[in-house]
């Protein structure tokens, strides 16, 4: 067992550095001279040098990749150039819209998705399950950021329940989760319709299985052996699926962000991109890429301590 | 009975929706239509006409030419990322499953590696080297897609290279090359198939996505998702601007999902009843 963990382990670490190195090639040195693309090419050559200075682009390549990887060891992100702050204390202030934003969708995924694919899981082929199933398929055939748009229309611009965009901090609450719903409503819901047919399929794949039979004729009810048997089995898969799914709900959150004009890492990012704030474009990416490997491990780890079958 | 008939409902119903997309975007193409990106400042915001059937945009431009052109944007990106993807990540799957050792491994770690980047990611960091444009739209939705490709194929090549006559095969001496190509792609050809319409589904719900915030198609070229970044701030006067592109958007990508499970329940029949 402890074998596995550190094997794990020592894979994670080895995933995280090379996604650092990758990124640092991607941004800094296939572009060309980025102070050269931020001041144009008509810029004054001694501002150019002044830039590639204050930039650090006039150290040699490996100097800056070794300097990347202690920023990211001590979590300092280097100096964004447009805001003159650094990128740690940028990352630091839009989190609190972010990071809450995600969870919420998540939960509200999870209460919502679970629930419905039990249900259609135990009322297989009838009406019911049929139902969570078309539905299912259209909400993951909907853009999440376009349903976002219909849901300001009728309940911010229609129906005035809700505010249509903006963040005013978390100082004031229940504005503050007020201005979350929508848009936490609009991230879950093809995470919810994932979820639903994820617990659907592993439920019904270990109801046909022989040790729900031996269940059965123990004398155990038909929803007893569900939710004793099928289901801790089934929430196994969920977990890897829900692992998998991490990263499409960090995307996800970063472009519904721009829809609620909300003060987050999405819109951090792609205004750093207009702006080619390079450092703050590697900080954001690189903060994104590192979650979404931690999530994997966790995942990963977990489903070897409460699997004993991975564990042979 | 009626189980059956419901499937075949989805493989119908995906079909037509398909092959109506492909003829609209085909039509858009053709030389005798007008310029769907004609600015006509004067003719803005229009309600639905005789003249336009579904009005104008903010800029006087026609909705339902410019919804028409945006299906033939949307599926080049998603084939050419769909190409990228299945180009590379099919060869590398059959690869890493004729043989396990440490090739194989490196080829599937560095394919979970790539899964840590969402496209959205990638298109990020692409940015400033490729640009914003279909270029980079292809590219990044196509990276993302390589792991995909090489880790459905591998799980589908494993099974097939225990089956008793390619052993026999690699018995006669058989160059693995030879019988990956004419024995194993065949069998998983069906696999493939499934996971290229689920793909393209996926690569247009991304493309929108791309464009939407400014990373894929650049105008003037007509794209659903930059359309419904321009309808956002009018959502309130035309409303019709934000619904026209997004249905669009979801009924292609209901087409091809409906038409993916269609064909996964007839390539593998197990999956009845599962989907």
């Amino acid at each position: 067992m402890w074998i596995l963990i550190i094997r794990r382990l020592v894979g994670f670490l080895a995933t995280l550095a090379v996604a650092s190195i990758l990124v640092f090639f991607l941004l800094e040195i296939l572009p060309g001279d980025p102070a050269q693309l931020i001041l144009g090419t008509d810029a004054r050559p001694d501002t150019l040098l002044a830039l590639r200075h204050e930039m650090g682009l006039d150290q040699p390549i490996l100097t800056r990749l070794l300097q990347w990887i202690g920023e990211l060891l001590t979590g300092n992100l280097g100096m964004s150039h447009t805001y003159h702050v650094p990128v740690a204390t940028l990352i630091g202030e839009r989190l609190p819209v972010s990071l809450p934003l995600a969870l919420i969708s998540l939960l509200l995924a999870i209460v919502i998705g679970i629930p419905g694919g039990i249900l259609a899981a135990m009322r297989r082929d009838k009406w019911l399950d049929r139902a969570v199933r078309v539905k299912t398929q259209i909400l993951l055939a909907i853009p999440n950021f376009w349903l976002a748009m219909l849901l300001v229309f009728v309940f911010a611009i229609t129906l005035h329940w809700l505010p249509a965009g903006g963040f005013s901090g978390w100082r004031n609450i229940p504005n503050a989760i007020s201005a979350l719903v929508l848009p936490a409503v609009a991230l879950a819901a093809p995470q919810a319709a994932i979820l639903a047919r994820v617990t659907r399929a592993a439920l019904i794949e270990n109801l046909d299985d022989v040790f729900i039979l031996a269940a059965r004729a123990r004398g155990l009810t038909a929803s007893a052996a569900l939710f004793r048997h099928a289901l801790p089995n089934a929430m196994i898969s969920v977990l890897s699926i829900m692992g998998l799914q991490f990263s499409f709900l960090l995307a996800g959150t970063i472009i519904i962000e721009n829809v609620f004009y909300l003060p987050g890492l999405g819109r951090l990012i792609f205004q750093a991109v207009n702006q080619r704030d390079l450092a703050v474009v590697s900080g954001v990416s690189m903060l994104l890429i590192a979650s979404t490997i931690v999530v994997t491990f966790l995942v990963d780890l977990t489903a070897l301590i409460i699997d004993p079958r991975l564990r042979r | 009975m009626i189980q059956s008939l419901f499937q075949t409902r989805g493989l119908w119903i995906g079909a037509i929706i398909i092959f109506t997309l492909l003829m609209i975007a085909l039509f858009s193409l053709l030389p005798g239509m007008p310029d769907p990106t004609l600015i006509r400042v004067v003719e803005k915001l229009r309600s639905p006409s005789i003249e336009h059937w579904l009005g104008t945009d903010q800029l006087g431009r026609d909705l339902l030419g410019l919804t028409m052109r945006g299906a033939s944007v949307s599926l080049l990106v998603a084939i050419g990322a769909v190409t990228l993807g299945a180009g590379i990540g099919v060869p590398l799957g059959l690869m890493a499953s004729a043989h396990e050792n440490w090739l194989s491994q490196a080829v599937m770690r560095a394919n979970d590696f790539i899964f840590a980047f969402p496209a959205l990611v990638i298109a990020i960091l692409l940015h400033d080297t490729v640009g914003a444009g279909i270029q980079n739209a292809i590219l990044a939705i196509g990276i993302f897609n390589i792991p995909v490709f090489a880790r459905v194929v591998y799980n589908k090549a494993q099974s097939i290279w225990t089956l008793d006559f390619i052993q026999a095969a690699r018995l006669i001496g058989r160059r693995d090359i030879n019988i990956a190509l004419l024995h194993v792609l065949p069998l998983a050809l069906g696999t493939i198939i499934v996971q290229i319409t689920i793909q393209l589904g996926l690569g247009i719900l991304a493309e929108a996505g791309l464009s939407y915030v400014g990373l894929g198609v650049t105008p003037p070229t007509p794209s659903w998702g930059r359309m419904l970044n321009e309808a956002q701030t009018l959502i309130g006067i035309a409303p019709r601007l934000a619904l026209v592109p997004g249905l669009a958007i979801a009924l292609a990508v209901l087409g091809f999902t409906l038409l993916g499970d269609a064909l996964s329940e007839w390539v593998d029949p197990r999956k009845r009843n599962s989907g």
